[in-house]
């Protein structure tokens, strides 16, 4: 017994983040992702309404289905962004756009499904270690919040999506130094989640933290200029919070990968770390990625890429349609 | 109910750190003479089984026991086991051949208190706290003891993986100052500070140097049975706080594995710790910790949190990781009489063996091939072939290769007989039932769940649901009919190429047209899916695989058989259309549940069927077994 799947194409994909839209089509199910295209979500004011502009602008229309990822939990018919004001009902969504089958998944869940088709010149790898194939994959990818996955190893080979809110977890504090850092925020905002500084705002906020440690006066910045100016060495506070990102990267990865018994590989995706280019020091990544004490073997042998690929997400909401029930 | 009981006990076992618990499963979940025996008294596993074994009454002796699991408190890789606390040190396989065992199995203990965690009843757990658990759904397992152990199940098919992980080694978070204060402390011993250093019976003990350190006491060295007793017993204010301590950072944890991997299934907590604490732990600071992540608050309070309060829970996951492994023995990989034929090869004769080795390289074609090809594959006489058969306790060569064929193609063998003119009416009748029976299953062993599922979903959602068949199928599209009305589904049959053609053009996006054809090939029918899905309908065929309508269609319910047409009109296929249409009415009925009931038992619908309709005889307050009731009804057989 087989689902048709032929009757799925043409496709509509979408990847909605907290600040952006990327939308793709696609074709039938040997053809490529094509007119890629990128909204800012401030300009529609609903996810409908930017689809729509997306459509009309690269002149496709009636989709048979629509496979999107979306920056925030999936949890009923009723979908609600976290990072802004968007809000709507899947299955109304689903008669606007007129098709058959629509899919909202998590966006990182979605991310999640494209990584066992990505190849080497998709990744860029971060130390050493060999996967294990077939064992739990673990993703982790720091952008306007903190998306975290895996893939685990279902029967016949195939591998279930985690769809959970992993960038939620409380942050630990691995030295004196983290320890001052977090009783700060603490003091600040109560509970100190992984999101709070593993993100574009939480590179900011790490920025600010510096400058408060070291009795200086923050300025406004947005998280592309601390990533610029840490790349530069132009400003002390954005070198120190770009440090204080790899190394709790590190830490939270370490965590994830031992939680989902990750030997499959740790996947970093998102906008933060591919920005912070050199200013993202892997080495320190690493070394706090293998720092758990008697397990540091084992977090050794598990390998750790960045994903360089323009946009996965929307391959892997493509695959999703492929293998998920579209309910 | 009648229970069935096993054709031969199983022997369960749980081999902790002190104790060695056994028991015999006699039945599915039905649990005879359990023991607990202390490890200390005895040298080595073996001589702990037997005397478990010595003290069983006759009626449960050693030879009726074939299958045996153990879960034991140690990574379990491989065939050598070693046990942690003990100088026990065995290979899996020399303990089967000494116990007289067909299947020894051995399990980590973690990973079988997994597995019980599905089927464990309300009574076996206790929830601290709200929120419900989704249905099929991840599953979180968190156990304090003397370590850590983090684990998870997700569901995968129809059943569950167990996740083996090392999630009690990720890195200390402090959600206070307090917590700092620990974790401060903490990093004077270690580099590295995982949450098992501190959720876990050494960690109470850690965290109560901490906390007398801070109180500018001297360090005291205190047990962690001590300070949960003077903690429970109110006797001390800072064991008070150090268990405080405890529960809030397993609240931690547990949010941590929850947010993690989406555990909507629900958190439990096992481990020797917890239990320990009973109600005080239900009034700690864990929830409000639990619950405690900022914007994801909401998400968690949703999220239920159990603490698993069978004490037999461990043996509840061994008999079901048993239970799964014999299934899996006895379909296609691992055929019973190959294990067999494994097992007893050794104690064969040299030419016999050469028989053995050849039905284990060739199990097919020795299904299949005459006596001739066996003794001359295998380079014997054909005597030696029947006395290799003997030796396996069957008959001759055509019990044997019964035998076989169950355990190569499923639990029951799969035949197709000829019917000949020579055959007594008897035999005739035999071989039409067997017939039909192997088609049937065969369906059931390609059965999809996921695209049974989608059909059920969509028919339930559906306004109304239209089934087109033509010839000899137009039965099953009226019975699909009377079978739908009788359930309140607005349902109609369309069995005339004319007729089909123009309710075909009045359909419409809520409506779920079925097309029922054997060979899926019929030209009309094909029309009919390419003007549904114009008019903006969902096709469901129920055909063969890989025909044209199959890939038409937007879900085919595949069943496959190919009908003697020359001799007979095609009654095995319309059986198992109508069976398929069987499963989808079970399907939705249960579905909507009670809203399908008032259909039901009406003297309209009663006069229509050939029985005598019986009112739904339950009560009204319990819908689960009404049901259950109305199903009944609705099919010849039970659910």
């Amino acid at each position: 017994m087989r689902v048709a799947v032929d009757q799925s194409f043409p496709r509509l994909l979408g990847d909605i983040g907290g600040t952006h839209a990327r939308w793709a089509w696609q074709e039938s199910a040997d053809s490529e992702l094509q007119d890629i295209s990128v909204q800012s979500c401030e300009a529609s004011a609903t996810l409908l309404d930017s689809a729509r502009t997306y459509m009309a602008a690269t002149g496709h229309a009636h989709p048979h289905s629509a496979g999107i990822g979306i920056a925030t939990a999936v949890l009923g018919d009723v979908v609600r962004m976290t990072n802004n004001p968007w809000s709507f009902s899947i299955s109304e969504l689903k008669q606007s756009l007129g098709v058959k089958h629509c899919l909202l998944l998590n966006d990182f869940t979605a991310l999640a499904m494209s990584l066992p088709g990505l190849t080497a010149s998709d990744l860029c790898p971060i130390g050493g270690g060999v996967a294990i194939a077939g064992a739990p994959i673990a993703l982790i990818g720091p952008g306007t919040g903190l998306g975290v996955s895996g893939l685990l190893p279902a029967a016949d080979g195939r591998y279930c999506a985690l769809s959970g809110e992993g960038g939620h977890v409380t942050l630990a504090a691995t030295d004196e130094r983290e320890a001052v850092l977090l009783s700060l925020l603490r003091r600040r905002f109560g509970h100190i989640s992984a999101e709070r500084l593993l993100s574009g705002p939480g590179l900011v906020e790490l920025y600010r933290v510096s400058c408060e440690l070291h009795g200086r006066t923050p300025i406004d910045m947005t998280p592309p200029e601390v990533s610029l100016a840490a790349s530069s060495a132009s400003d002390p506070d954005c070198v120190a919070s770009a440090r204080y990102f790899a190394a709790l990267l590190g830490t939270v990865a370490g965590n994830l990968a031992l939680t989902l018994g990750a030997r499959g590989g740790l996947y970093i995706g998102g906008g933060v770390v591919p920005r912070l280019g050199a200013a993202f020091n892997g080495a320190l990544f690493r070394q706090r990625f293998e720092d758990k004490g008697r397990f540091q073997d084992y977090l050794r042998a598990i390998p750790c890429w960045i994903i360089t690929a323009s946009t996965p997400a929307l391959l892997g909401a493509s695959r999703a349609l492929d293998l998920l029930p579209a309910d | 109910m009648s229970s069935t009981l096993f054709e031969n006990p199983r022997l369960l076992a749980d081999v902790g750190g002190t104790y060695a618990r056994f028991t015999l499963e006699v039945g599915p979940g039905i649990f005879e003479h359990a023991a607990s025996l202390r490890c200390a008294d005895f040298d080595d596993f073996q001589a702990t089984v037997q005397s478990y074994l010595s003290a069983l009454p006759a009626s449960a002796s050693m030879d009726r026991i074939k299958n045996a699991a153990v879960a034991i408190a140690t990574p379990v890789s491989g065939d050598q086991v070693r046990v942690t606390n003990y100088p026990w040190q065995f290979s899996i396989e020399q303990m089967r051949q000494r116990l007289h065992l067909d299947n020894l199995l051995m399990v980590n203990d973690f990973t079988a208190l997994a597995m019980a965690l599905p089927s464990l009843l309300p009574s076996q757990r206790r929830q601290v706290g709200a929120g419900a658990a989704l249905p099929r759904s991840v599953i979180g397992l968190i156990g304090a003891g003397s370590g850590l152990g983090v684990s998870g199940l997700i569901p995968a098919n129809e059943g569950w993986v167990a996740l083996g992980t090392e999630g009690g080694h990720t890195s200390f978070s402090p959600r206070d100052e307090r917590e700092l204060t620990i974790l401060q402390y903490a990093w004077r011993h270690y580099t590295h500070v995982s949450f098992e250093r501190l959720v876990s019976g050494p960690g109470i003990e850690l965290i109560y140097r901490a906390l007398s350190q801070r109180d500018g006491q001297p360090e005291q060295i205190l047990g962690a049975p001590d300070i949960t007793q003077r903690a429970l017993d109110a006797s001390d204010p800072l064991c008070a706080e150090v268990i405080e301590v405890f529960c809030g950072m397993l609240g931690t944890t547990a949010a941590n594995l929850a947010v993690t991997q989406g555990a909507f299934g629900g958190i439990y907590i096992g481990g020797g710790i917890v239990p320990r604490l009973g109600s005080h732990f239900d009034r700690s600071i864990f929830r409000q910790r639990f619950e405690d992540k900022g914007r994801f608050t909401d998400y968690l309070r949703g999220i239920p949190t159990f603490v698993i309060t069978a004490d037999n829970a461990t043996l509840l996951g061994v008999s079901a990781i048993l239970a799964a492994q014999l299934r899996s023995l006895d379909s296609a990989q691992g055929s019973a009489i190959l294990s067999q034929i494994g097992r007893v090869r050794i104690n064969l004769s040299p030419a016999e063996q050469r028989v053995a080795d050849h039905v284990l390289a060739h199990p097919r074609a020795s299904l299949n091939d005459p006596i001739v090809l066996i003794a001359r594959a295998a380079k014997v006489s054909q005597p030696t072939v029947i006395r290799f058969c003997r030796s396996l306790g069957c008959e001759g060569l055509s019990d044997f290769k019964l035998r076989l064929a169950s355990g190569l193609t499923g639990t029951m063998p799969i035949t197709h007989a000829q019917v000949t003119g020579a055959d007594s009416m008897l035999e005739l009748g035999v071989k039409v039932l067997g017939n039909t029976a192997s088609a049937i299953l065969q369906v059931r062993d390609h059965l999809n769940r996921e695209s049974i599922d989608k059909a059920v979903q969509w028919i339930t959602a559906a306004q109304r649901v239209e089934f087109y068949a033509v010839g000899h199928y137009s039965v099953v599209a009226e019975d699909a009919q009377f079978k739908f009305l009788r359930m309140g589904v607005s349902s109609v049959a369309y069995t005339a190429p004319r007729l089909q053609m123009m309710a075909a053009n009045l359909l419409r996006a809520e409506v779920v047209a079925v097309v029922i054809s054997s060979s899926g090939r019929v030209k009309e029918l094909l029309e009919v899916v390419e003007k549904a899905h114009e008019r903006g309908a969902t096709v469901i065929a129920i055909t063969a695989s890989q025909s044209p309508l199959a890939r038409k269609a937007d879900l085919a319910l595949i069943v496959d058989h190919v009908e003697d047409v020359a001799t007979q009109v095609p009654m095995i296929s319309r059986i198992l259309h109508l069976l398929m249409i069987d499963i989808l009415v079970v399907g939705v009925s249960m579905r909507r549940g009670v809203k399908s009931l008032p259909a039901l038992g009406t003297e309209a619908t009663a006069a229509l069927d050939e029985s005598q309709a019986t009112q739904p005889t339950t009560s009204q307050n319990s819908p689960g077994v009404r049901a259950a009731g109305a199903l009944a009804h609705l099919t010849s057989h039970s659910l």
